[in-house]
C-alpha cells in the first residue's frame, strides 16, 4: 500500500502545483511548452510538432490586473487565464492555443493578442455542424494550418514526431485514463473527491508518456489491494470543471466520492476513442466530431441527460452532481434539460456552482447537507 | 387589411409592416404554412425561396421589452431552472414558449428553426432547447469565428457545403424541391434591400444628421424581417428619400433642439428603457448618428454567388470578427460620421460584444481622440440597468465632448 500511497502523492503534487510541475517537465523533456486553453483542442499535433503541452485551466482567486479587459462576469476560469497572463505567468509559453468553442473564448483569443504580445496566440475553429463532411474537411484544414504555424515556432534542436506515433501515445494515455475512472469506484477510501481530481489534472503538466506510465504503475499496484468499502455518498460529477479546492475539500469531508464524470476538464478530454481506419489527421478529425455530452458542443438531440443517467444507474450512483461553472452560457443553457432527462429515469441531480474567485463554501456546505439529507 | 389607409410615410409603412408581421405569420400557420423561427442575421433567402413565413424571436423579445413586458417572461425563465445570468432575449423566448402568450406583442410557435452562429455561440444552445423542447427540426448554419482579419477559405468552403445541406434540410421538411431560380431573384431583393438600408443609414454623414438615431432602432426590426421582400426594399427607399429631403432643407434630428454632439451607440439598446436613454440623450443634444449594427445587416454579395452569400452572413456581423476588424470599423465610422463620442452599452445579455469593449475603447481613444463612457445595462432584463449611472455616464461623455470640441477649436 505504501507504493500506492506513493505514486498518488507524486501525482497528486504534480497536479496541485502547475507551475512547478511545467517547469520539472520541460526541463525533464527539453521541449518548449505550448499552452492550450479549454476546452478542446488537438493536443496530439503540438505534442508531434515537439512540444509539450500544458492545459491552462486557471487557478488564482484574485483578480487584480483581468479588469482591465474583462467585465466581472466573465468566468472565474478566463478571468484567472488573463490574471495569470498579466502577471508573467505565460511568459515560459512558445505559443498559446485558444478555440472558439464559446463566446467568452473568442473574446479571449483576441484580448490575449494584446494583453499577451510577446507569445504568439493561436486561434482553432473547431466546427459545430459536425455531422456534415464539410466539417471534416474544415477540420483537415485547420489541422494543416495550426501544424504549420507550429512548425514556424520550433527550434532548430527540436525533435518532432509523426502525428501517428503522437496519437498512438495519446491513445495509450486515454485507454489507461479510463482504466483508471473505472477502477475508482472499486477504491473510494484512497481516492477521494480530491485526489481523483487532481490525479486527472496532472495529465496536463507532464509529459504524456511520462504521466501514463506513471499512472499505469499506480493501477497495477492499485489492483494489487482488496477492493475497499464505501459508505458514502456515491456522485456522477458534470459540468466544465470540478476544479475548486474548496468545493473538493467540502465533498471530502462530506463523504461525497465522484465515481465517474461527464466534466470538461477530466473524462470529456479521453472519453472520445480515435477511430480505427483513415489517415492521422483524419483520425484526430473524428475524434472531434464524435465528441459528446460536452455544453459547448452543438448537439441538437441534448444526450448529455441520458447519458448522465445511464452512468449513474450503472454505478448505483446516488446523485448527478451538476458543477455550473458560474457565468458558463453554454452549461446554464443544458442544466434545465439536463435535470429534465435525469428526472424521467428518476435520477436525483444536485446542482451546485463552481466559482475559483469564491473560496468560501459556508452556503454551499448548508445546501449539500440540506440536499442528503432530504432528496437522498 | 384592406380596410387600412395606404402608407405615405416610411414610419406609417413601417407601422403597417410591423402590425401585419405577426397577423400574417398567424394567418399562414392556420392556412397549413410552415412557420420558421431564426436567429436575426441569418440567410433568409433560403426560408423567402421556399415560402416559409419566418419569425425572429429576438425581434419579439425585443418588443417585449420595449413594451414593459418581458419580467413576466424573465421570471417564468427563471422557474423554469435558467440561470439569470443568460441572455436575457433568450430566456424572454423560452419562457414565451411554455407559456405562448404575451399582452404585449404575440407569435406563433415554429414548426422549424434556423439557426446562424455568427450572432454568438448562445443562440446555438438556445435553438438547440428549442429544438428539443418542441421537438422540432433545427437547420444549423454555423459560421466560424475569424479570428484571422479575413475569412479563411476553409470555412468559407464549409459554410458553403451547409447551405446546401440546410437547402437538402428544407425540401426533406417541405417535400417540395428548392427552386434556384426563385432563389436567384430573392438574392437580388435582399441585396438591393440590404444596399437601400445602407444609403438611409448613411445619410446621418451629413450634419446635421438628418436621421434621430434611435429611429435606427425602429427600422431595424423591419430589416431583421423583410431583408429579402420588395415591400422591405420599398421601406428602405422611401425611409432614404426622406432623409435626402431633410438634408436639402436643412433639417437636423429634431425641431426643438439642435444636433451638439454626434454619437455612436455600441451594442444593442435597453429596450425597457429606451424612452429614457434617447431623452436623456436628447436634454445633452446628443444625437446617436450611427451604430456598429446597420453594417450588420448590410449582407451583400453576388447574385448567385451561394459560397458568397454563406461568406458574407460570417464578415459582414462584427461580433464574428477580430478585434483589429472591430477598431477598423469603428474608427472608419468615426471618421466617416464625424464623431464627437461613443456610448458603449456592457450589455449583460452579451458577452460576445461585452468582453472586447475595454480594449476596443483604448484603441479608438489611441487612434482618433473619441471619448467614450460604458455604461451597464442589458437588452431586456430591466432589473440590470440603473437610471442614475446611466445619466451620470452621459453628462460625463457630454462634458468630455465639450473639452474635445474646445481642444479642437484652440488647435
Amino acid at each position: 500500500m505504501a507504493k500506492v500511497h506513493d505514486l498518488i502523492q507524486e501525482l497528486y503534487d504534480a497536479g496541485y502545483h502547475p507551475a512547478q510541475t511545467i517547469r520539472r517537465s520541460m526541463q525533464r523533456t527539453q521541449k518548449p511548452a505550448v499552452g492550450l486553453f479549454p476546452l478542446f483542442l488537438p493536443e496530439e499535433l503540438v505534442y508531434a510538432a515537439g512540444f509539450l503541452p500544458v492545459g491552462l485551466w486557471g487557478g488564482v482567486s484574485g483578480f487584480s490586473h483581468a479588469d482591465k479587459y474583462l467585465q466581472s462576469f466573465c468566468c472565474s476560469i478566463m478571468r484567472a487565464n488573463m490574471e495569470l497572463a498579466m502577471l508573467g505567468s505565460y511568459d515560459v509559453l512558445r505559443a498559446i492555443l485558444i478555440p472558439s468553442q464559446c463566446d467568452t473564448l473568442k473574446c479571449m483569443c483576441e484580448n490575449m493578442k494584446v494583453a499577451l504580445p510577446h507569445v504568439p496566440i493561436l486561434g482553432v475553429t473547431i466546427p459545430h455542424n459536425r455531422t456534415l463532411s464539410g466539417a471534416h474537411e474544415q477540420l483537415l484544414s485547420e489541422f494543416s494550418y495550426l501544424s504549420d504555424a507550429l512548425k514556424a515556432l520550433q527550434d532548430p534542436s527540436a525533435t518532432p514526431i509523426s502525428l501517428q506515433k503522437a496519437i498512438a501515445i495519446y491513445e495509450k494515455y486515454r485507454a489507461t485514463m479510463m482504466d483508471f475512472i473505472q477502477t475508482v469506484p472499486d477504491y473510494l477510501q484512497t481516492i477521494n473527491a480530491k485526489t481523483r481530481h487532481y490525479l486527472i489534472k496532472a495529465a496536463y503538466y507532464m509529459d504524456k508518456e511520462e504521466y501514463t506510465e506513471t499512472l499505469s504503475a499506480l493501477l497495477s499496484e492499485l489492483k494489487k489491494q482488496p477492493k475497499e468499502d464505501f459508505h458514502g455518498t456515491r456522485m456522477v460529477a458534470t459540468g466544465i470543471m470540478i476544479d475548486s479546492e474548496s468545493v473538493l475539500d467540502l465533498l471530502v469531508e462530506l463523504e461525497i466520492a465522484i465515481v465517474d464524470d461527464l466534466l470538461c476538464q477530466e473524462s470529456l478530454q479521453f472519453r472520445t476513442k480515435t477511430r480505427e481506419s483513415g489517415s492521422p489527421a483524419s483520425k484526430l478529425a473524428y475524434r472531434f466530431l464524435d465528441l459528446q455530452a460536452a455544453s459547448v458542443l452543438y448537439e441538437p438531440k441534448k444526450p448529455r441527460g441520458t447519458l448522465l443517467a445511464d452512468m449513474a444507474i450503472s454505478h448505483g450512483a446516488d446523485a448527478v452532481l451538476f458543477c455550473l461553472t458560474k457565468f458558463c452560457d453554454p452549461e446554464a443553457f443544458d442544466q434545465p434539460l439536463v435535470q429534465k432527462d435525469l428526472s424521467e429515469r428518476g435520477v436525483t441531480m444536485l446542482s451546485i456552482e463552481i466559482d475559483q474567485h469564491v473560496d468560501s463554501v459556508e452556503q454551499l456546505r448548508t445546501r449539500i447537507q440540506g440536499f442528503l439529507e432530504t432528496k437522498l | 387589411m384592406g380596410s387600412e389607409k395606404t402608407p405615405v410615410t416610411s414610419r406609417e409603412l413601417m407601422n403597417q409592416m410591423l402590425k401585419r408581421h405577426y397577423e400574417e405569420a398567424y394567418q399562414a400557420k392556420e392556412s397549413g404554412k410552415l412557420v420558421c423561427w431564426s436567429t436575426s442575421i441569418a440567410p433568409q433567402e433560403l426560408l423567402t425561396t421556399m415560402d416559409i413565413v419566418t419569425l425572429y424571436p429576438e425581434n419579439h423579445a425585443a418588443a417585449l421589452g420595449a413594451r414593459k413586458d418581458s419580467p413576466t417572461f424573465i421570471e417564468h425563465t427563471e422557474s423554469m431552472g435558467y440561470s439569470s445570468d443568460l441572455c436575457s432575449y433568450a430566456r424572454v423566448n423560452l419562457a414565451y414558449t411554455e407559456l405562448g402568450h404575451s399582452k404585449a406583442e404575440n407569435m406563433p410557435l415554429p414548426d422549424l428553426l434556423l439557426c446562424t452562429s455568427n450572432i454568438c455561440h448562445t443562440v446555438i444552445k438556445w435553438y438547440e432547447n428549442l429544438s428539443k423542447e418542441l421537438n422540432i427540426p433545427l437547420i444549423m448554419f454555423d459560421t466560424p469565428f475569424n479570428h484571422t482579419d479575413e475569412v479563411q477559405e476553409h470555412n468559407a468552403k464549409y459554410m458553403k457545403a451547409q447551405i446546401y445541406h440546410a437547402i437538402e434540410q428544407l425540401e426533406e421538411i417541405t417535400g417540395k424541391s428548392f427552386d434556384f431560380d426563385r432563389l436567384q431573384e430573392v438574392m437580388k431583393i435582399s441585396n438591393e434591400t440590404s444596399e437601400w438600408w445602407k444609403k438611409a443609414t448613411d445619410m446621418a454623414i451629413h450634419t446635421p444628421s438628418p436621421l434621430n438615431g434611435f429611429d435606427l432602432f425602429n427600422y431595424m426590426a423591419i430589416i431583421v424581417f423583410a431583408r429579402g421582400t420588395q415591400e422591405g426594399r420599398a421601406l428602405f427607399q422611401l425611409w432614404h428619400d426622406e432623409l435626402a429631403e431633410k438634408v436639402k432643407l436643412g433639417q437636423g434630428p429634431w425641431n426643438d433642439r439642435e444636433e451638439r454632439y454626434r454619437i455612436l451607440w455600441d451594442g444593442i439598446a435597453c429596450w425597457p428603457y429606451l424612452n429614457h436613454n434617447y431623452k436623456t440623450l436628447k436634454n445633452l443634444g446628443m444625437n446617436v448618428v450611427t451604430s456598429t449594427y446597420p453594417k450588420s445587416w448590410t449582407v451583400t454579395y453576388e447574385t448567385g454567388d451561394i459560397e458568397g452569400m454563406a461568406k458574407a452572413y460570417s464578415m459582414n456581423v462584427y461580433p464574428n470578427r477580430n478585434l483589429n476588424y472591430d477598431v477598423e470599423n469603428m474608427v472608419s465610422l468615426a471618421r466617416k460620421f464625424q464623431l464627437d463620442g461613443i456610448v458603449f452599452h456592457s450589455n449583460r445579455s452579451c458577452k460576445l460584444m461585452d468582453f472586447r469593449q475595454y480594449e476596443l475603447q483604448r484603441r479608438i481613444y489611441e487612434e482618433c481622440g473619441v471619448p467614450s463612457v460604458i455604461f451597464d445595462g442589458d437588452q431586456t432584463d430591466p432589473r440590470l440597468f440603473s437610471e442614475a449611472q446611466y445619466e451620470t455616464r452621459m453628462q460625463a461623455l457630454a462634458e468630455m465632448m465639450e473639452e474635445s470640441k474646445r481642444k479642437k477649436g484652440r488647435d
